[in-house]
């Protein structure tokens, strides 16, 4: 990562342990690639998530959509990451390749996401079936 | 352009295939094991995209609910992107809004199960 690199892709950010790289609610600048370190995902300051892994692509959602950060993304560590200023129309025109990845990511997101939902949907049906037998009757 | 009649099968689950449809005319109904999940009618819907960019069998079976008009695009979204950008954004938005929803969903959920295992286990 060097000065061809922030000319054309964006801003290195280094931050300590700690830092917050991006705050719930803030305006969305563009999207981060992570480049070292640690960084947690929080919401209503409860963790949600943990990404370690160098090129995790974070904040795309906030980008694609316009709109506010919906989580706080805070450095566990020393960590260095690119901040991406662009906006969708852009991004699709002068970067496909990387569409073409987020594209991916949100699909397969959408697909294990969904698939949790329903899993977790029948663990607390099955759960209420155990708490009230009584309502499996409901209507007789 | 493909034509449909009514009761057509578009695509059926299970199947693997690279291709995204765009509603043109007509109505389009997502089923799993018999039971409709949802359907289509707006034109330029794009449905099938899941599987389409997973690579992945599809999980539902898309059928004709009436006569009706679709445009597949079978060579990638890749490709998609490339030759139509303004399909690949609606494609994005779409996408980024279901997981934020989705997401959501599940976080309400875990909270809901959480607290019920708690309630248990006093």
């Amino acid at each position: 990562m060097d000065n061809i690199t922030e000319k054309y892709f964006g801003e290195i950010l280094n931050r300590k342990q700690g830092d917050s790289i991006a705050r719930e609610g803030a305006p969305s600048q563009g999207f981060y690639i992570l480049i070292s370190g640690k960084v947690g995902v929080y919401k209503n300051k409860i963790k949600i998530a943990e990404f370690t892994e160098q090129g995790t692509v974070m904040g795309e959602i906030g980008m694609i959509l316009n709109k506010p950060r919906t989580a706080s993304l805070i450095a566990m560590e020393s960590t260095s990451v690119l901040n991406v200023k662009t906006d969708i129309d852009e991004l699709i025109i002068k970067f496909p390749g990387i569409t073409a990845n987020l594209m991916y990511n949100l699909a397969d997101r959408l697909y294990n996401t969904t698939d949790n939902y329903v899993t977790s949907i029948k663990l607390l049906e099955e759960e209420f079936a155990l708490l009230y037998p009584g309502d499996k009757n409901e209507g007789i | 352009m493909k034509v449909y009649k009514k009761g057509d099968i578009i695509a059926s689950e299970g199947t693997v295939s690279n291709e995204f449809y765009f509603l043109i005319e007509g109505k389009v109904g997502a089923f799993k094991d018999d039971k409709k999940i949802s359907d289509y009618s707006r034109k330029g819907t794009i449905f099938g995209e899941l599987a389409a960019i997973l690579k992945r069998p599809r999980s539902l079976t898309l059928v004709a609910l009436e006569d009706t008009k679709i445009l597949a695009f079978d060579r990638g979204y890749q490709e998609l992107i490339i030759k139509h950008p303004e399909f690949a954004k609606k494609i994005l938005i779409n996408l980024a809004e279901r997981v934020s929803a989705t997401t959501d969903k599940l976080w309400n959920i875990k909270v809901i199960i959480n607290e019920s295992f708690h309630e248990q286990n006093k």
